[in-house]
């Protein structure tokens, strides 16, 4: 087991520099500059902006220079020139993390129940109506789900504030929006592992036994049931807690996502990186907790 | 009864092909059957769209006469009614038609950007899976290092680097949905492989591209068609976002 994850983690590391290397290049041959949205800066000054920020060095200099401001984080924003990457990430990374844990939450408190549920008796009502919700959940995306939320729980009813990341009360509705939404895949993923667990032989033995109904659901059923979930949920709370996009816009929230997109349309090449790189990292550290999950929950999975 | 006109034999009974198998199978499925009607009726109003407004003045609708540029501006954003059944926009331009214009872009991205991916996917993930050793091993990190890669980044260099042009956005769109599709062959492939069948060909001399394209390929068709189904409705989403964005149709 250590010996699997220091492999792993060392794996990681030329994937990173990759990912890393992928960026800058692609980001520094793109067209386009951080200046260009800006009109008419005369020469003089632009040339003085890009020394200011090391933009006018030969590329291999830059890439180095790029590569080390990824572990340090001390490279200044070219956007947000009073703050560095290291500073951004850090102040925008916990509102990400909050927002997704929520949202992670009640996707978990639905989804798991309803596909429960619609495993217990398919084809029949209990089974079509969790099921006909989840396809609901499934076709709505978030940027129109979000509005629509807004207008009804805030606009009309008037319980929530319609943007904004200051009282508790307006963790709510991007929450929601963003569980509701996921709640329709696990629900739909769990009743699938749950229908494909309960056709088995070994089911079937633990009811002759005489195992009652809960049991041989929570003793037997559950663990190899959830197996397509938690393969699911790795990229997903990766994407949850480093920020959607859409949602941080739709309820106007200082998130991580926000910044991202921002920076790449910017050529904010510091932030670019910085937060790219952040993703990656986070992507593999949960396909990373994914594969030891599925080894603990399925004893045919073996780490090797 | 008079045995002359009973026959000789029995008359053969008609066999069923896989594809009258499967029609059978589909027409008892009566949920599937209303879903296909639906999609496919949409489809055809929204390929149909531009001739809709003569039609619609030849039989007299005033619903489906309008253009989806056609302004009216001092209706506003005005709710549905007997001349536009589904309302306005702020410009007092007709929603139906718009949808339905909007439905044609969605339908043409579906098609076009998961046959790019497909494509990709398919020939990735086969040769990947079938040459295997180093080559497999290397075709596999650049995979994981795409994954890894944020998508959002690589879809807006993208359009900003191919321009915005209908047909680069779906090459684009494209190009980021075919790594699970290249996972899923490749696993297929690596495990086809080791199959008789495969071993029988090779022994037969055919060359490698043949067993790729004939032996391996259609093997693999059933997990691709049903992930197929997921990425169109993936794609269409993903163009949805892009427009979000401000980088769409």
């Amino acid at each position: 087991m250590a010996r699997f994850l220091l492999i792993r983690l060392l794996q990681t590391l030329p994937v990173l520099w990759a990912v890393a290397t992928l960026t800058f290049f692609m980001v520094r041959y793109a067209p386009g500059g951080p200046f260009t949205a800006e009109k008419n800066i005369p020469p003089e000054i632009l040339k003085r902006l890009e020394a200011h920020y090391g933009l006018d060095k030969p590329l291999s200099e830059q890439y180095v220079a790029f590569l080390k401001s990824l572990v340090t984080g001390q490279q200044p924003s070219i956007r947000h020139s009073n703050r560095t990457v290291g500073e951004i990430i850090r102040k925008s990374f916990p509102v990400s993390l909050e927002l997704g844990a929520w949202a992670l939450l009640i996707a978990l408190a639905i989804g798991l129940p309803a596909g429960m549920l619609a495993a217990q008796k398919p084809n029949s009502a209990q089974d079509y109506v969790p099921m006909s919700a989840a396809m609901v959940g499934v076709c709505l995306p978030t940027f129109v789900l979000g509005p629509m939320v807004v207008l009804f729980f805030a606009l009309k009813l008037g319980w929530f504030h319609t943007s904004g990341w200051n009282t508790p009360g307006d963790r709510v509705l991007p929450a929601l929006t963003l569980g509701f939404h996921l709640a329709a895949y696990v629900a739909r993923l769990t009743r699938g592992g749950m229908l494909e667990v309960m056709g088995q032989d070994f089911i079937r033995t633990a009811r002759a036994k005489g195992a009652s109904g809960l049991r041989i659901l929570t003793r037997h059923a559950l663990r190899g049931g959830l197996l397509p979930v938690v393969t699911f949920l790795g990229p997903a709370a990766a994407g949850l807690i480093t920020g959607s996009f859409v949602i941080e816009t739709v309820f106007n929230i200082p998130g991580l996502g926000k910044y991202f997109v921002g920076s790449v349309f910017d050529r904010d090449i510091p932030v670019v990186g910085g937060t790219v790189f952040f993703f990656s990292a986070i992507i593999l550290f949960f396909n990373l907790v994914v594969d030891v999950a599925q080894a603990w929950l399925n004893p045919k999975v073996r780490l090797e | 009864m008079n045995p002359a006109t009973v026959p000789i034999s029995e008359p053969v009974e008609a066999g069923h092909s896989l594809w009258q198998d499967a029609w059978a199978r589909l027409r008892k499925n009566k949920l599937a059957l209303a879903s296909a009607f639906i999609v496919t009726a949409l489809g055809l109003l929204c390929v149909a769209a531009p001739v809709l407004p003569p039609l619609g003045k030849a039989l007299g609708v005033t619903g489906l006469t309008h253009a989806y540029d056609a302004q009216d501006l001092a209706l506003g954003a005005a709710p549905p009614s007997a001349k536009h059944w589904l309302g306005t926009d702020h410009l007092g331009r007709d929603q139906f038609t718009r949808l339905l214009y909007g439905g044609r872009v969605s339908l043409m991205v579906g098609a076009c950007a998961t046959g790019v991916a497909l494509t990709i996917g398919v020939l990735y993930g086969a040769i990947s899976g079938f040459i295997g050793g180093k080559l497999d091993a290397l075709m596999m990190r650049l995979v994981d290092i795409l994954y890894a890669l944020p998508f959002t980044l690589f879809v807006i260099l993208l359009t900003v680097w191919l321009g915005r042009e209908l047909w680069l956005l779906f090459a684009a769109i494209g190009a980021v949905e075919w790594l699970t599709m290249a996972r899923i062959v490749r696993g297929q492939v690596a495990s086809l492989k080791r199959t008789e069948f495969v071993e029988a060909a090779h022994a037969l001399g055919l060359r490698k591209r043949r067993i790729i394209l004939r032996h391996m390929i259609p093997n693999v068709i059933g997990p691709v068609i049903v992930y197929t189904t997921l990425t169109v409705p993936a794609v269409m989403l993903l163009e949805a976002f892009l427009s979000f964005l401000g980088l769409g149709v």
